[in-house]
């Protein structure tokens, strides 16, 4: 019965791995680069890779916090850690307008924050780009496609991703005793292996980073329990949703003394941060200053570094001081809802997200994430090698349009985010198109590694698209150097992230290189056979 | 954490040579049954004792996450390692500590 | 017909799945609906995944069909009738 099992459960493998294959990939490669999302948007603003972290740091971001709490009744500062290197501070501006019945209505816009040098103070104004964002939303919503038909694209992909990876599983009978085998000189096996082992390596994060997706897609997937208990009012139900979600938190206590209001000190503001029962100074990553009407001035601390997996971007663990009494008044330790249902769920999206991930277990992630591209790119190219013996006694058009869609998914979309960043440095910084001039130059790089595909023999076209993604990969630190350093020695004493860059472009140059010999290896084995 | 590292990668080092292909590809000692399964218990009790020293040091959502996080590329290198320079994994592994010890005292 | 059955577990699966999430909000007893419906969320793709597998087992494609069409007219009659009575 089992070996019967296994031979539908490898047809459904292969096709539902095949079909959606290409698009997985981009998928993995977009998800993979969003978990720097924030990093990327950075790099490819010059004008943030000055500012540095110093002693001035902490007593700027007072400063500027003091400032803004003049103007402004809520003022948010984000000092710098490990993935941004700037000041920010976002001060709420209240847009009061009158409606027929004259009361006064808060207007709910975006607030843009206000980015500072973390060294000079300076305000600096980051040019426009696309920068992570677009990798980010290309990753669940592709690109100039509706809204909806996107995310059933990219939901039908992750089911199928699901439905590979549990098939998989099954296919695969000697999951633990094969899980240190990686046979690189046979041919099919290697590819095999090359394929299982990332696989069977990061499985739990495979199954998870699927699962999550879907959910995060249920909207547009399984809208059905919601609609029908709301019907159409999604408003009542994200509202209730909102409720339960956070119906664990205690309401904050009001202080016993009430201090007559006074103006808002440096020292006050430093005895808060400095409190015995906040988090320690240097894991301060944002406080809020909030000014009531009537009552007292709160302070909300959010540390660095989050506790648990359940620190999402808007409900961080935070503690919350009366200004003026030192109290706590206030603590807010996700997750906060009282449901096991609601966390269970939040966790899911949380570690498909990483939100709470610092730059180092981001790093992790990013390493996973790699296995999975690793993972979708030797099917689809174990799919070829299989069947070549097959397609050389009867050529087929399918075994065709896959390898070329092959060569043109995988390396071009490497060519297409190198191209890319490159473009980014070189269109100018008052082009009012600017996103969308770096976004087609993404595309057309991409569409250009499709046509050489089809236009070249396979092996010569993937020795040569890796070849120029060598190339562009590693003219990239030369370029950022060129065109961004005032003097070399900002080349070692801007902050690390800049340098993790330029690591990365240098890696990813060696690893194409590293491909390029192995493609050239066989491009000579087969010329040998030909003599 | 660079414990944690180290820990899980020599868990899962015991736990390969546990088994008769990888050993023998690995070690010169002859085969020995009980060598075997000391190894294997040894590493499965490891990464037990890594999976509990990480949820204790960062909280048990963030200690899961990184014990997962870790445990893959350190399967893959074990892998890498014995397709390609089998003989050497004990060599590594000792380098592997000494970087880790020069990356802690940095 | 393998393309048959793929069509079968995919749409016929993705019908009796989205059946399945409604009863199941109306299964469950927990205090809000909102908990029901994120459980019955989170459990149907699951049911649409065992729905792909047993589809594609030894089972013949006839019987699956209509086993799909039996299980999904019974759904469809709770889910209508239920609702009803929540006066949704």
């Amino acid at each position: 019965m089992a070996r019967e099992f296994r031979k539908p459960m490898t047809w459904l493998h292969t096709w539902s791995g095949v079909i959606v294959g290409w698009l997985l990939f981009a998928i993995f490669v977009t998800g993979t680069s969003s978990y720097y999302r924030g990093e990327i948007t950075l790099w490819m603003q010059p004008e943030t890779h000055k500012s540095v972290v110093s002693e001035n740091t902490f007593d700027i971001a007072l400063e500027k916090a003091l400032k803004a709490s003049q103007k402004s009744k809520n003022v948010t500062v984000t000092l710098p850690n490990s993935r941004t290197n700037m000041i920010a501070v976002k001060a709420e501006m209240q847009n009061k307008s009158n409606t027929k019945n004259g009361n006064q209505r808060q207007k709910r816009k975006r607030i843009p924050s206000l980015y500072y040098d973390a060294n000079t103070g300076e305000l600096i104004t980051p040019r426009e780009t696309a920068g992570g964002n677009f990798l980010y939303r290309f990753h669940f919503e592709l690109y100039n496609i509706p809204r909806k038909v996107a995310h059933w694209i990219v939901g039908i992909a992750t089911m199928s991703m699901l439905v590979a990876i549990i098939t998989g599983i099954i296919i695969h009978t000697r999951i633990f005793k094969d899980i240190f085998t990686f046979r690189s000189k046979d041919n099919t096996r290697g590819w095999m292996d090359a394929h299982i082992l990332p696989g069977v390596a990061t499985l739990p994060f495979l199954i998870m980073i699927t699962y999550s997706g879907l959910l995060l897609l249920n909207s547009a997937l399984m809208p059905w329990g919601a609609k029908a208990h709301y019907g159409d009012d999604i408003r009542a139900y994200k509202q209730e949703f909102r409720t339960l979600y956070t119906n664990g938190v205690d309401k904050p206590s009001i202080p016993q003394s009430r201090a007559t209001k006074t103006d808002l000190t440096k020292e006050q503001l430093l005895k808060v941060l400095y409190h015995k029962d906040s988090f320690d100074v240097k894991n301060i990553g944002r406080f809020i200053i909030t000014q009531k009407n009537n009552e007292s001035t709160t302070v909300e601390i959010i540390p660095k570094e989050a506790a648990s997996i359940f620190s999402f971007k808007g409900l961080k663990e935070s503690k919350t001081f009366d200004l003026y009494t030192l109290e706590q008044i206030n603590m807010k330790n996700p997750p906060l809802s009282n449901s096991t249902i609601v966390n269970v769920n939040s966790a899911f999206i949380s570690l498909h997200m990483a939100h709470f991930a610092d730059s180092t277990l981001r790093f992790f992630f990013f390493i996973a994430g790699v296995f999975g591209i690793i993972l979708s790119g030797t099917g689809l190219v174990l799919w070829i090698e299989k069947r070549k013996k097959k397609n050389l006694e009867k050529k087929s058009f399918g075994f065709y349009l896959v390898e070329k869609l092959n060569l043109g998914t995988m390396s071009g979309i490497f060519i297409a985010i190198a191209v890319y960043f490159i473009a980014n440095r070189f269109i100018g910084v008052d082009e009012l198109m600017r996103k969308e001039y770096e976004i087609n130059a993404f595309f057309i790089a991409w569409l250009f590694s499709y046509i050489h595909a089809f236009f070249r023999d396979t092996l010569s076209a993937w020795r040569e698209q890796l070849l120029i993604a060598v190339a562009l990969f590693i003219s990239l630190p030369l370029i950022n150097a060129t065109i961004v350093f005032d003097s070399l020695s900002e080349f070692y004493t801007r902050d690390s992230i800049f340098i993790y860059f330029d690591i990365f472009f240098v890696v990813m140059a060696v690893v194409l290189a590293f491909i390029a010999s192995i493609v050239n290896k066989k491009i000579k084995a087969k010329d040998l056979k030909k003599c | 954490m660079l414990i944690s590292i180290y820990l899980i990668y020599l868990a899962f080092v015991m736990i390969c040579l546990g088994m008769d292909k990888h050993y023998k590809s690995v070690m010169t000692i002859k085969e020995n049954k009980t060598l075997k399964k000391i190894f294997k218990t040894l590493g499965i009790l490891l990464l037990t004792i890594t999976f509990f020293i990480l949820m204790y040091n960062e909280g048990i959502s963030l200690g899961i996450t990184y014990w997962i996080g870790i445990a893959a590329p350190a399967i893959t290198l074990i892998a890498m390692i014995l397709n390609y320079k089998a003989k050497l994994l004990p060599l590594i592994s000792v380098v592997f500590f000494i970087v880790l010890c020069i990356i802690k005292y940095i | 017909m393998k393309i048959l059955r793929f069509l079968t577990a995919s749409i016929g699966g993705y019908i009796l799945t989205a059946f399945m999430s409604v009863s199941l909000t109306l299964m469950f007893t927990f205090t809000t609906t909102i908990e029901s419906i994120v459980l019955a969320n989170m459990l149907s793709y699951t049911i649409w995944l065992l729905f792909i597998l047993y589809s594609f087992s030894d089972v013949d494609l006839k019987k699956i069909l209509i086993q799909l069409l039996v299980v999904c007219f019974i759904l469809y009659g709770f889910n209508t009738y239920f609702l009803s009575i929540e006066g949704v």
